[in-house]
Formats: structure tokens, C-alpha cells, sequence
């Protein structure tokens, strides 16, 4: 038979590691004090093997058997470590018996909890009433109170808060707590003195009037707050305690009487600051935490609720009974937070003893995944089908969040009403102050020196919302305030205004973009400069700036966007060099990404690019989010385009349509602005437009449908066709060039299909591009007859041939391959290629005379230089009609005519290298600098830093010589290939 | 004369230093048999941001768990770097991460640039290991803790099935030390 150590070892097996070090104290000591009561004949009066229910007589009795202090340590550690085992052994099989008959029952749940917690005080405080009998070594001890703070079921240490009366005690019980605290370190649970922290002179004890001399300075804040009024006495004088409750925690109770309930409401606008970070807070994605995911919140939430409703209990279940009492109206929402209370708290609870007492449960780390799954059986969760039981009970604990923060929501909400309700600012609010005749104060320092309540409080929603209303008057008064101080002053004002950046930079950031999107006049955009400035200032002295932003990123990256397109470029620069910080936690580098991304693209974009960034960001923040991944942003507007014939009206769907647009611009910007490359860009440019505008068409021609009542067209009349760019498959232009051919006379069918495509029209129009409709002006409609365009290409007026290459270059995008064979067949052929030698002199001479204007700053034209975009477009041309090719005037075309001219292989390979070259320096000057065909060799750097030219200060100019270069080389190679087109 | 040694741990929340600060307590502690007090920072700016934990070992009874001057400053981020080297003392140890750049304030200060992170990163793996990695090196640059306890403490925190990870990790943080103690030793590095 195994001996009894050998026996708990094997139990103790089952828990986590973190129960060594009680086995190791066991082994230390139990041979020791198994003699001891041997040899005194008391070994039967202690239960050394099982949880005893008589811990502190058997305490006694195993001192009365030591022979001196230093074994009664040894032996009460050695017990202390006995019943501690004891009782972890017993809860896990409690719970498993429990839950094994009601499996997932949550009420069982909550008593098991209050049950372990009773169980755990009761052993801790058996125990330190004897450590301090011996520490004390006979002498009388000074009054105090040790009282318990936190958790009462935390394993993990104990938390304390300890008040004595006289202020000559502390040297004596400083003395002896300390020497509790290490012994408990070596053989129990260590005791973590928080408030020692805060409160006294380096001293793990205060008087009561050190206690208050904090809250008078106003030297606090609301988590020490939270752990004094869940004080509960573990030793000590009750006397005491009662006079604690009363000289310093009742205040941070509502008290309807008083005209002015400071304190309660600076404790509460610190938990409801605190509640809203908690739930917008990071997540590792492979992390489950209870205590940050959904305890802290509930907890803080019922300690701001207890104050409101008067309750003095102090556990939160006990507490949460008399609120449903009080305030039945809530029951649900208390029920719905009781029940992930009881599961969080007893996941945790046995996650801690069985597995490690680490907060954050790392699901990717080796083996806790198993662990995890055998805390999901023991709690009653089982495999249903396909589903391990620890999937069935994760998917529960985020069901169990869930509910907790609908519960959340609802009771913040009355937490907020009764706060606005009860604040001493209302006055100030209400413009009772203000508005008041011969009032000569000023109301931005007003409220600063009312609002000061204590440290770290960042709640003031109210105080936001009175600033974004429209009719209160009180933005206007606000800035006048401000604008109105010294500017001295305005400066040391705005600082506190800013200083709970700290604590919470969201609200601050949130007060910022309401001054700057309210600025209409120069006192109001002064005051925002100032201010964001300020906030700047503030960012740059944060201990951990990345971390801060990659918070703020993650959590408001819409007031980020706002705040970033409001401030001026000389505070974007500031901004964006703060915003160069990398995290020192790694799990914040995917936000950290986010935040560089969004920065860069307001600090290094042309006005081009932002016209349809601001359009559609703060409309869809799921973007800004992932303005870093642009697979990620792929798969949102992919979801965009097949979701769009789900939604309801037509109007919607239009909408949705350019939102799609404006989104996939902003895609395809980014992954341009990142380097991707033309070829590559403009293949994904061509796509999403294409499909913009085949989707538009149908919802136009829908539409004109329903406003007329009648359909009159047949599909394989009508075709679409891209010009221009669109059709070469570049993107990023400034137009759209389109022609609209409808193979019939029939005057009510144009007019039919010019109302479809002046609706299309508007909606492109909406994009910030203009629809050029080439044959417009020659015919006075969009829509041109398929005859018409026959006359007017065949006429041989002095420039069709332009118009002959519009059609030369031209894409269908609508329409089927009847029209685009017909047009070929009737138009095309006869037309252009039947008269080559007409149409190529006609572009030599074109090309002759707009090389021969003598602008200088046709050199720096990307477009019209010789060897530029004009250029090689022209050469294509010439090349198609010499050569009969329908091909679109694309890159691939330029090595598809090495085939017909192999000797001149390399002049089109060169051709076609030079055109990604200028193409690329085209659309990254026109998405960083600006939508010009001129580049300035000034404003290049960001440019050629994205093309491989490096950032140094050179870098800028190398691109421009190696632009100047480059097309004097392709302008003798283009010409070489024009003058050789005839042989 | 008696024994008191203070270390102080620093650098941005979530980084496990607390847990690390704990981790080192214990081995003294419990399987060292010093007396050990541990303290940690928490509060509305300890959320998510800078962190703190301080741990003095000493043979005698500790009265108050936290001390003026340190022995042993541990940082992993420039601001705890610049916020607390103030409290070294002038013949105190700095133990800090590769980034941080610790100029004319170190002077006289034994300094030991130790890449934690990247050591966790790559070598270990896990970027959240990198307290364990920083554990390993304290062990071999301050020898007042036993290598062995430490092992024992570090294994009575993880969970069963991850030791050998954490055991793995906490050797290359003493592999590291030990590299740049050689250098120290042959003339560099100091």
C-alpha cells in the first residue's frame, strides 16, 4: 500500500505545477511534525491527509506539539501546505460531482465558487492569526485591520489593505506583516500590500487619516477605490473597519441628500471609462482571458451599481441579489451577468489550480490546449458529434461574453443616465453658469476646475456630447473660451485637456475631432491646432507610445482617420514620426501595421488619392483596420461585389456599387503606393472597373425601366465600349472615356439608351471621375447609331483619324460579340486598315508636330514628352492598323508585335520596360504627389523611395535623371520604329 | 554583513516580467531558503502599458518590499530604461534589451545589451517566452539565486506539457549571458 505523501503526490498530479511547492514544503517538514504529534499523543486529533473542517483548533494543537518558533513556522507551513492540497483535490471533485448530475448548471457553478472562496479564507486566515501571534512574541498588538480586497477564491496572492489607529504603530507592524508576508511567500500565498502602494510613507500600513489625506489631495484613483469598498475584514479590529467604512469609503456612495456627490461621481466616471476599455481592449487572437475578457468588467460594473443602490455587501453575487432586488426592471440583464460571472469565475478557478495561475490562457502554447479540454469534461462539457467538448464549451464561454455584454451595455447605459443625472457639471452643461447675465468667468477653465476629480478618469461622454450638439451654443462658448485666454494659458489649459491621454487617449482623441469637425472660423481651427498639437506633445511623453497607438488604432481607428485629415501637415509630420514607434509587445505589431499604414496614407498621398480615402473610410472603419493587409481588404470587396444583388432597393444597391468602387480604388492605391508594380495594378484596376460599370449599367438600365415603366431594348443592339485608358488597361486616370453604339435608328431607342447612360453618368460622376463620351459633341447624343459612326469614320475629314483611333483603341465592356464583329467588319476594317498608308502618315505627322513645340515643360510631361505615354500609345496604333491586330493597346501588345517584326525585337522589349517604367512613376506620382502628367523633380522622393531608389536625399533626383534618360532613349526607339513601319 | 538585494523588472505590460518577478522570488524563496518580498505595479496606468515588478532577497526579515536603490536593473523598453536608472546603483547591474540605448547614464554600471526578444522569437519560438529568456541570463549575470531554484520555480508556474519549452527558453537566455560574460572576461563588451 502506498504511503500517504506518496498517495497525495499522485493526486497532486493531477493539478497544476504550481502545487510543487506545497509538496515540496510537505516533504520538507512532515516527517517532523508526524513525530511531534506522535510523540505528544495528538496525531489523531489532526487531519493531516483530508480537508479538515476544524482548521484552526488543529493549527493549535500542531503548535502546541512544536518546540520552538522556528519549527511551529516549519509545521504550520507544513499543515498550511497539507490543507491547501486538500482543498484543491476536494474542489475538483466536488465540481465534478456536481456537474456531472447537472452538468453546465451555473448555479452550481456560483456555489461552488462562493464556496471555494469561503474555504480558502478560512484556511489563509487561520493561519496568518497564528503567524501574527508569533511575530508579535507575546507583545500586545496595536490596533488595526487587515482587510481582503480582492478575490476572496485568488490563489494566486491574497490582496490586502491594512489601517491602524495610532500613527506610532507602524514601525511594530510593519515589522510583523513583513515577516507574515515572507513566510507566506516561502510556505503559503503571498500577500500583495496594493494599497500600501498609494497610501502612507513607505509603510505596508496607514491610519485612517492618511487614507483620507488621498482622497482630499485627490491623489487616487478608481482601482484603488474598487479594492477599498470590497473590503472585507480578515484580522483585526471590526471597530476599526466600521470607522474605515465610514471616514472613507461611504462617500463613494450616492447619497440623494447631498447637492454635490463628488466623490461617487468621480468613481464612477472612472469605471466607465475603465468598462469601455475593457471591452474594446486587444485580444490576442489564440488567447482566452476571463478575467480581462468578462470579470473585470462585470465586477467593476457591481461595485459602481452597489453605490447607486446603497448596498454594502461585498462579494459580487451577493451583491448582485440585492440589485435584482432593487432594481427588478433589470433582472434579466443581472441574471444574464451572473451566469458568465459563475462560468468565468469557475473556468478560471480551475484553470488556475489545475493548469498554471496565469491569466492569459494561451491556446497556442504546447499542451494547454489538452488541459483546457479536460477542464471542459470536468465542468460537463461532452463531444457532441463533430465537436471536441473544449470547442463546445469555448464556443459557450463567447456566448457567455456575449450576453454579459449586452447586459453591459444596458446597465452602463443607466449607470451614464444616473451620472448625468446627479453630476455637479450640470450647471455648467445646462449654461445655468454661462448664460448667467454679468458671468465673467470663462468656461473652458470652468469645467477644468470642476471636473477634477481624481487620477485616471476619462469618462466624459456628456461633456462630448454637449460639444457636438448643434443647437446648445455650447461649442461655440467653448472655444471662445478658450480662444479668449492668453495664449500662455490657452496652452497650460489645453494641457489638461489633453492629459488623459494617458489613461484613456480615446476620449481625448474623440474631444479633438469634435473641435476640429465643428471649425468654421479662426478662433475654432486656432483652438484645434493648439489643442491637437498638444495631444501630440502628449503622445510623444506616453511611457509606452507604440503600445498607446496601437490601442487607439485598434479601438477608434475612425476618430484616427478624422483626426489625421484634420490636423495640419506640419502636425502630420509630427504624428507621423511618433507613429514610427514598433511595440515592444509583439502581439500589438498587427494594430502597430494598421496604425503606419493609415499614417502613410495620409502623410504621403496626393489629394487624388484622398478624395476617395476620406469618401469611403470613415463610412466602412473595417477597411481603415486593414488598410495593411490588402488580401484582407481584397476579400471585403469581393464580399461588396457578390453581396450587392442581396440587397433589397435599387437605390441601395447603386450605392453599395460605388462604395465598391470607391473601396477597390482605395485597394489598388494602396498596393500601387506599396510598390506592387503597374503590371499588376492595372490588371486589378481593369477588373474592378469593369466590373463596376457592367454592374452600373444593369442597375441603370433597371432603373430606367422602372421610372418608364417599359424595357425597350435588346441587348445585342447596344455596345459599350471603354476608350482612352480604361480600354488600355491602365488605371488611374482622371476620365472615363466611353462610347455608346447602338446598332438602330430608332430615335426612342437612343433616347432610351441615353437615359441609361446619363444615370451612369451621375453615379460615375459620383467617383470623383469624369465620364468623357467621345461622340457626344459631334452628335449631340451619348448614344451614337451604329450607321452614324459608319458615315463619320468613313468621311476622310481632316481629323477622323483621331476619332478612328479612339475606335482603333477601344474595349467592349456591355454588348456581345455580334456588335464588336460588326464594328470590325463594317467599320474598322474598310475604314482604318484598308487605308494604312493615310492613317499612319496622318499620326507621323501628329507626332512630328508635337514634338516640334518648344515648351519646357514638355520634357517633364510623362504624357506628351517624346518617348513618353503619347508616344508609345501612338506607336501602337500605327503598328495595329499596319499590322490588321484588334488587340487592345496594352503592354502585352508591344511583345506581341515582336512576332510580326523580329528584328526589332529588342526596341519592343525596351518599349514595353519603358512604359512599366513611366507607368508605374506616373500613378505613384499621381496617388503621392499629385493627379499631374508634369512631375517636379522637387516632390519625387516619396516616389522613388517606393521605386527602389532608396530615401536618402539624392534619391529623388537619381529617379528624375533616370527619367530624363530613359525616354531620350525611348524617344529614338520609338522614332526608329515609326520610321521603319512602311518597310 | 547581511544580504540585500534588490532587482527591479521593467518594461511594457504583458511582457510576463511580473510573472518573472515572481518566478524569481520563489526560487530564492522557496528552494533558495532566503526571504524574498515581491511587489508589482497595477492601476489604470498599468493597463496595457508600462509595467513594474521589484524583488528584494535578502538572509533577514524584509519590513517593506520595496527599495530606494536597486542592484539589478532588468528593462525592456527605453522609457522603464530612462525612468529608472536613476535608482541603480552606481556599481548596479543594467540588463537590457538590444534596442535600448543606454549612453553616458551607464557609466560606471556593468551594462549587458542582451537581445531577450529576438532570442525568444527565434530560438524559442514565442515572442511571450522572452520573461523566461531574461530569467536565463539574470541567472548567469547575477548568481545571488541558484540557477536550479529557478528551474524548480519556473516549472511550478507553466503548465505540464510546456516545460521543456520554458526550460529550452530559459537555457538560451544563459546561453546568451554566458557569451557575453566570455566577452567581458577577454576585455570587451563592458
Amino acid at each position: 500500500m502506498k504511503d500517504h505523501l506518496s498517495r497525495l503526490t499522485e493526486r497532486t498530479s493531477a493539478l497544476g505545477n504550481y502545487n510543487r511547492k506545497y509538496l515540496h514544503i510537505i516533504t520538507k517538514n512532515i516527517d517532523q511534525l508526524t513525530e511531534a504529534l506522535e510523540r505528544e499523543g495528538k496525531f489523531d486529533r489532526v487531519h493531516l491527509w483530508n480537508y479538515s473542517l476544524e482548521i484552526p483548533g488543529e493549527m493549535d494543537t500542531i503548535l502546541e506539539c512544536a518546540t520552538d518558533d522556528a519549527q511551529k513556522l516549519d509545521f504550520l507551513g507544513c499543515y498550511y501546505a497539507l490543507q491547501f492540497l486538500n482543498m484543491n483535490l476536494r474542489t475538483v471533485d466536488i465540481v465534478k460531482l456536481e456537474l456531472a448530475s447537472k452538468p453546465r448548471d451555473w448555479w452550481v457553478g456560483r456555489r461552488l465558487m462562493l464556496e471555494a472562496g469561503r474555504m480558502f479564507r478560512y484556511l489563509t486566515k487561520s493561519y496568518m492569526e497564528r503567524l501574527l501571534e508569533i511575530f508579535l512574541e507575546h507583545k500586545p498588538a496595536p490596533e488595526f485591520v487587515m482587510l481582503g480586497v480582492g478575490t476572496r477564491a485568488d490563489q494566486d496572492d491574497i490582496d490586502l489593505g491594512i489601517v491602524h489607529r495610532k500613527p506610532e504603530d507602524p514601525e511594530v507592524l510593519n515589522h510583523v506583516i513583513g515577516r507574515m508576508s515572507s513566510e507566506m511567500f516561502k510556505k503559503a500565498t503571498r500577500l500583495h500590500f496594493h494599497l500600501s502602494e498609494h497610501v502612507g510613507d513607505k509603510s505596508l500600513t496607514a491610519t485612517m487619516d492618511q487614507y483620507e489625506e488621498i482622497l482630499y489631495k485627490g491623489a487616487y484613483n478608481f482601482v484603488i477605490v474598487t479594492e477599498m469598498l470590497g473590503a472585507a475584514t480578515i484580522l483585526g479590529s471590526n471597530d476599526l473597519h466600521e470607522q474605515f467604512r465610514q471616514r472613507v469609503t461611504d462617500r463613494f456612495y450616492y447619497d440623494p441628500k447631498n447637492r454635490a456627490n463628488r466623490y461617487h461621481e468621480g468613481y464612477l466616471r472612472g469605471i466607465l471609462a475603465e468598462i469601455r476599455s475593457l471591452l474594446t481592449r486587444l485580444k490576442a487572437p489564440e488567447t482566452i482571458n476571463p478575467k480581462d475578457d468578462g470579470l473585470r468588467a462585470i465586477k467593476t460594473l457591481v461595485t459602481a451599481l452597489k453605490l447607486v443602490y446603497g448596498i454594502d455587501k461585498v462579494i459580487a453575487w451577493n451583491i448582485i441579489d440585492e440589485l435584482k432586488e432593487k432594481n427588478p426592471e433589470r433582472l434579466p440583464q443581472y441574471r444574464d451577468l451572473e451566469r458568465t460571472l459563475s462560468f468565468f469565475e469557475l473556468f478560471r478557478h480551475l484553470y488556475q489550480i489545475m493548469v498554471a495561475q496565469d491569466e492569459d490562457i494561451d491556446l497556442s502554447e504546447p499542451g494547454v490546449e489538452a488541459l483546457v479540454a479536460r477542464i471542459a469534461l470536468i465542468i460537463g462539457f461532452d463531444k457532441k458529434g463533430v465537436v471536441s467538448a473544449k470547442d463546445f464549451m469555448l464556443v459557450n464561454y463567447y456566448e457567455q461574453l456575449e450576453r454579459a455584454t449586452d447586459a453591459i451595455a444596458v446597465l452602463t447605459g443607466d449607470l451614464k443616465g444616473h451620472l448625468h443625472s446627479v453630476s455637479i457639471l450640470r450647471p455648467i452643461f445646462s449654461g445655468e453658469i454661462h448664460k448667467k447675465p454679468g458671468y465673467k468667468g470663462n468656461l473652458a477653465v470652468d469645467f477644468i476646475r470642476a471636473s477634477s476629480f481624481s487620477e485616471g478618469i476619462t469618462y466624459w461622454d456628456d461633456f462630448l456630447e454637449q460639444l457636438s450638439r448643434e443647437s446648445s451654443g455650447f461649442y461655440k462658448e467653448f472655444i471662445e473660451s478658450c480662444y479668449r485666454l492668453p495664449k500662455r494659458m490657452q496652452t497650460k489649459i489645453g494641457r489638461v485637456y489633453v492629459s488623459g491621454t494617458r489613461y484613456d487617449p480615446q476620449s481625448v482623441l474623440r474631444f479633438i475631432v469634435i473641435i476640429g469637425e465643428r471649425a468654421s472660423d479662426e478662433p475654432s481651427r486656432k483652438v484645434f491646432e493648439v489643442i491637437s498639437n498638444l495631444f501630440i506633445d502628449e503622445l510623444k511623453h506616453l511611457p509606452d507610445v507604440a503600445s498607446s497607438l496601437a490601442h487607439l488604432s485598434h479601438s477608434s481607428p475612425t476618430d484616427l482617420n478624422r483626426f489625421l485629415s484634420l490636423i495640419t501637415w506640419e502636425a502630420l509630420t509630427r504624428f507621423s514620426a511618433v507613429a514610427l514607434d514598433r511595440p515592444s509587445l509583439p502581439g500589438l505589431s498587427p494594430d502597430n501595421r494598421q496604425l503606419r499604414a493609415l499614417v502613410d496614407v495620409h502623410h504621403q498621398s496626393s489629394h487624388f488619392f484622398k478624395r476617395h480615402f476620406h469618401q469611403i473610410l470613415n463610412k466602412y472603419p473595417v477597411f481603415i483596420k486593414n488598410l495593411h493587409n490588402n488580401d484582407r481588404l481584397r476579400e471585403i470587396t469581393d464580399g461588396f461585389y457578390s453581396d450587392l444583388t442581396s440587397l433589397p432597393s435599387l437605390s441601395e444597391r447603386i450605392e453599395r456599387l460605388g462604395d465598391y468602387y470607391d473601396l477597390e480604388f482605395v485597394r489598388v492605391s494602396l498596393l500601387a503606393m506599396a510598390g506592387a508594380g503597374c503590371e499588376r495594378t492595372d490588371a486589378e484596376f481593369t477588373e474592378f472597373c469593369d466590373n463596376y460599370t457592367l454592374a452600373l449599367y444593369e442597375f441603370c438600365l433597371r432603373d430606367v425601366h422602372l421610372s418608364l415603366g417599359y424595357c425597350l431594348l435588346t441587348y445585342d443592339q447596344l455596345g459599350l465600349y471603354a476608350t482612352g485608358g480604361h480600354a488600355r488597361e491602365q488605371g488611374f486616370d482622371d476620365d472615363y472615356d466611353l462610347i455608346v453604339i447602338l446598332d438602330s435608328e430608332d430615335e426612342e431607342k437612343i433616347d432610351y439608351c441615353n437615359k441609361i447612360v446619363a444615370k451612369m453618368n451621375t453615379h460615375i460622376l459620383k467617383r470623383g471621375i469624369l465620364p468623357h463620351h467621345r461622340f457626344a459633341d459631334h452628335f449631340a447624343s451619348y448614344t451614337v447609331s451604329f450607321d452614324q459612326l459608319a458615315n463619320h469614320i468613313s468621311s476622310g475629314g481632316p481629323d477622323v483619324f483621331v476619332d478612328q483611333s479612339q475606335l482603333l483603341g477601344s474595349r467592349l465592356l456591355v454588348g456581345s460579340s455580334k456588335m464588336e464583329q460588326k464594328l470590325q467588319r463594317e467599320i474598322i476594317t474598310p475604314c482604318v486598315f484598308e487605308r494604312t498608308d493615310l492613317y499612319i502618315e496622318n499620326m507621323k505627322q501628329e507626332m512630328r508636330s508635337r514634338h516640334s513645340r518648344e515648351e519646357e515643360e514638355l520634357l517633364d510631361n510623362i504624357k506628351e514628352c517624346p518617348g513618353g505615354l503619347r508616344d508609345i500609345e501612338m506607336l501602337q496604333l500605327m503598328y495595329k492598323v499596319r499590322y490588321r491586330i484588334r488587340d487592345p493597346l496594352t503592354r502585352r501588345l508591344l511583345l506581341r508585335l515582336i512576332e510580326f517584326q523580329p528584328a526589332h525585337a529588342e526596341d519592343f522589349a525596351f518599349v514595353e520596360s519603358h512604359l512599366n517604367f513611366i507607368k508605374n512613376l506616373r500613378d505613384l506620382y499621381r496617388l503621392k504627389v499629385a493627379a499631374h502628367n508634369v512631375i517636379n523633380p522637387e516632390y519625387l522622393a516619396p516616389v522613388a523611395a517606393t521605386m527602389g531608389y532608396g530615401d536618402d536625399d539624392q534619391a529623388a533626383e537619381k529617379l528624375y535623371q533616370e527619367f530624363l534618360k530613359r525616354t531620350a532613349r525611348a524617344s529614338k526607339v520609338i522614332q526608329r520604329l515609326v520610321d521603319d513601319i512602311s518597310s | 554583513m547581511a544580504l540585500r538585494y534588490s532587482i527591479r523588472l521593467s518594461g511594457a505590460g504583458g511582457h510576463g516580467l511580473i510573472q518573472a518577478a515572481r518566478i524569481l522570488a520563489e526560487a530564492a524563496a522557496i528552494y533558495d531558503n532566503k526571504n524574498a518580498a515581491e511587489s508589482c505595479s497595477y492601476g489604470p496606468e498599468s493597463r496595457g502599458n508600462a509595467s513594474r515588478a521589484e524583488i528584494i532577497i535578502s538572509d533577514e526579515d524584509i519590513d517593506y518590499p520595496r527599495g530606494d536603490s536597486i542592484d539589478l536593473l532588468v528593462t525592456t523598453t527605453q522609457e522603464a530604461y530612462d525612468k529608472y536608472i536613476g535608482d541603480l546603483k552606481t556599481d548596479g547591474i543594467i540588463i537590457t534589451d538590444s534596442n535600448v540605448a543606454t549612453g553616458a547614464t551607464a557609466t560606471g554600471r556593468s551594462v549587458y545589451l542582451a537581445p531577450l526578444t529576438e532570442i525568444a522569437e527565434k530560438e524559442c519560438g514565442r515572442a511571450s517566452l522572452v520573461n523566461i529568456v531574461a530569467l536565463g541570463f539574470i541567472a548567469q549575470v547575477c548568481t545571488i539565486v541558484r540557477e536550479e531554484s529557478i528551474c524548480h520555480a519556473i516549472l511550478a508556474r507553466v503548465p505540464k506539457m510546456a516545460e521543456e519549452e520554458y526550460i529550452k527558453a530559459f537555457q538560451a537566455g544563459s546561453k546568451a549571458a554566458a557569451r557575453q560574460l566570455d566577452g567581458k572576461t577577454s576585455g570587451s563588451g563592458k
